[in-house]
């Protein structure tokens, strides 16, 4: 997990970032404090023509039925200098009113693609549903791909090939969590190593006596 | 010199003379035979000479045209095995082999047998014998069998005829076709004996083909009468019916069966692209604490330029802090 504004890697759970003292609240002061009323697809730029809307769409809503917690958005914007589109993204996702989506979908779930015509810049911002299946080396690689059609000015293609990856990524590590639940479940901090934990490490050692506990202070002592 | 010049040279007596010219005398024989004993039995007695003089040494043909009377036995009167008969030993012994080889090759692989009568250049059959004849007694009983007469050297002068079952459907146009065919092969080659061994090979192709025509001809025949009078089919019909009719149950179970797993690949491929299609991922759901003081998400990902079209993607990432803010 990385700062937006300095990139340095921060702690899942920092309530501002240690090394820039970045939080919301710089972000809110910038672009406003207020929800911005939008749909999955917004074409503030006009980069789509409406047959190609149309397509995004029905793209967009089978990402919505492969992911049922899950919403795919995307926002083709001129944003200004000043503007950031790290952090456009980020503040965008947690402001943004999805007309369109439906409301068991909260934008914890939501994956948002930003494409900034003006700085030819586009970014993938993500809800804390996909903390744990989604990297921005992911991110790189699902863009790195579009990267040829954003070249040419082919957005719906980039669109496409945007959705197809992230879906074919997405699917993977949905089908791991399901195989290997401890797995994501270590990594998210469910399963705390308490003291519990400890206790349980420690019982089978115990239940053989002094002798164990001696044979493991005399090896240790080795050691 | 004068004791050399005086002894007197030795003289042929009448005798030895005929003798000589009979080749019953060798000159010399006196010389180089020392034993006395064995030397009356080299000058031959009076009573051999007469024997000699009475046996003829080779019956020798009075024309180069007429064939000897015994090899005329040999070839239209006694039956022989062989499919090459040359009676006149007219091939060296490696060629009669070569030939011989070919054309019992042929006769295993070929329902049509060949059977090759071989006369020399110039020879002319008799007129009380004749290729038509010799196949009519020969071979009327025999399976199909092309007889072919060739003349050494000469190729123009090949006949061949067709006797046996079946013969009467090889009409004259195919004969005079298969003919002319094997005949313009062989006159490509100069050599008697490679001359005839295109011949063979051609006329070999050309009796194949012939016999491929026929069982299409046969079968086809055959189906129309399946068709109109089932009972009237003969035998041997019959049998090409039903080595047919026994292939066809196979195949079509062949084809039944490959249909059938083109099928089920492709409905497996289809059901397997359905059920991709229609599947759904669940996350599981995991309480992430809020970071950066962001209610529903912080996850940043990848900035990524398209700017330069010679750049590549990692050279066109942005991991730069944003400086400006941070100041």
């Amino acid at each position: 997990m990385k700062c937006p504004r300095c990139v340095q890697r921060i702690h899942r759970s920092a309530s501002q970032c240690p090394h820039c003292g970045f939080s919301m609240r710089d972000l809110n002061a910038q672009f406003g404090d207020g929800d911005v009323r939008m749909c999955k697809l917004s074409d503030a730029a006009g980069v789509l023509k409406l047959k190609e809307r149309k397509k995004a769409n029905v793209w967009l809503k089978d990402f919505e039925e492969r992911f049922p917690q899950l919403f795919f958005s995307v926002y083709y914007g001129e944003l200004d200098e000043i503007s950031n589109i790290r952090q456009f993204g980020m503040w965008l996702l947690n402001h943004g009113a999805f007309e369109d989506v439906d409301l068991s979908r909260p934008n914890d779930g939501g994956v948002l693609l930003i494409i900034d015509v003006n700085s030819r810049t586009a970014t993938i911002s993500f809800g804390y549903l996909l903390d744990e299946f989604l990297t921005e080396k992911d991110t790189f690689k699902i863009l790195s791909a579009a990267h040829p059609y954003l070249l040419q000015g082919n957005h719906v293609r980039a669109l496409k090939v945007v959705i197809n990856k992230i879906s074919a990524v997405l699917g993977r590590r949905a089908a791991r969590a399901k195989r290997r639940p401890e797995y994501y479940d270590r990594i998210a901090g469910k399963r705390e190593q308490g003291m519990r934990d400890v206790l349980q490490r420690i019982r089978p050692s115990k239940r053989h006596g002094k002798i164990e506990t001696r044979n493991h202070e005399r090896k240790g002592a080795i050691g | 010199m004068s004791s050399w010049s005086a002894l007197a040279l030795p003289q042929w007596s009448q005798g030895e003379l005929k003798k000589l010219e009979n080749g019953d005398l060798v000159p010399g024989a006196s010389l180089l035979v020392e034993s006395e004993e064995a030397r009356p039995l080299l000058v031959p007695s009076d009573e051999d000479a007469g024997e000699f003089t009475q046996r003829p040494l080779i019956e020798l043909p009075s024309s180069p045209q007429e064939i000897p009377a015994k090899y005329l036995v040999k070839y239209f009167q006694s039956s022989s095995t062989n499919y090459l008969v040359d009676p006149q030993r007219l091939l060296t012994m490696q060629e009669t082999q070569d030939r011989e080889g070919f054309l019992n090759f042929h006769a295993k692989a070929s329902d049509i047998d060949i059977r090759l009568y071989l006369f020399d250049t110039q020879q002319v059959i008799p007129t009380s014998h004749s290729l038509e004849r010799l196949v009519a007694e020969r071979y009327n009983d025999s399976p199909l069998t092309c007889v072919v007469f060739s003349f050494m050297g000469d190729p123009s002068r090949t006949m061949l005829a067709f006797g046996g079952e079946g013969a009467e459907q090889v009409t004259m146009l195919e004969q005079r076709r298969i003919l002319d065919h094997a005949r313009i092969k062989s006159l490509k080659s100069s050599d008697a004996s490679s001359q005839i061994e295109a011949f063979v090979v051609q006329l070999s192709i050309r009796l194949y083909w012939l016999e491929k025509s026929f069982k299409g001809a046969e079968l086809t025949a055959v189906s129309a009468l399946t068709s109109q009078h089932p009972s009237s089919i003969s035998g041997r019909t019959l049998s090409a019916v039903g080595f047919h009719a026994s292939r066809k149950p196979f195949l079509l179970y062949f084809l039944v069966g490959v249909s059938g797993a083109l099928i089920a690949v492709t409905a497996l491929v289809w059901m397997w692209v359905l059920w991709r299609k229609n599947r759904t991922y669940q996350f599981p759901v995991v309480e992430s604490p809020r970071r950066l003081g962001a209610d529903y998400g912080a996850g940043v990902g990848a900035v990524l330029g398209f700017k330069d079209s010679v750049g590549s993607p990692s050279s066109q990432r942005d991991q730069v802090p944003d400086d400006f803010l941070c100041s």
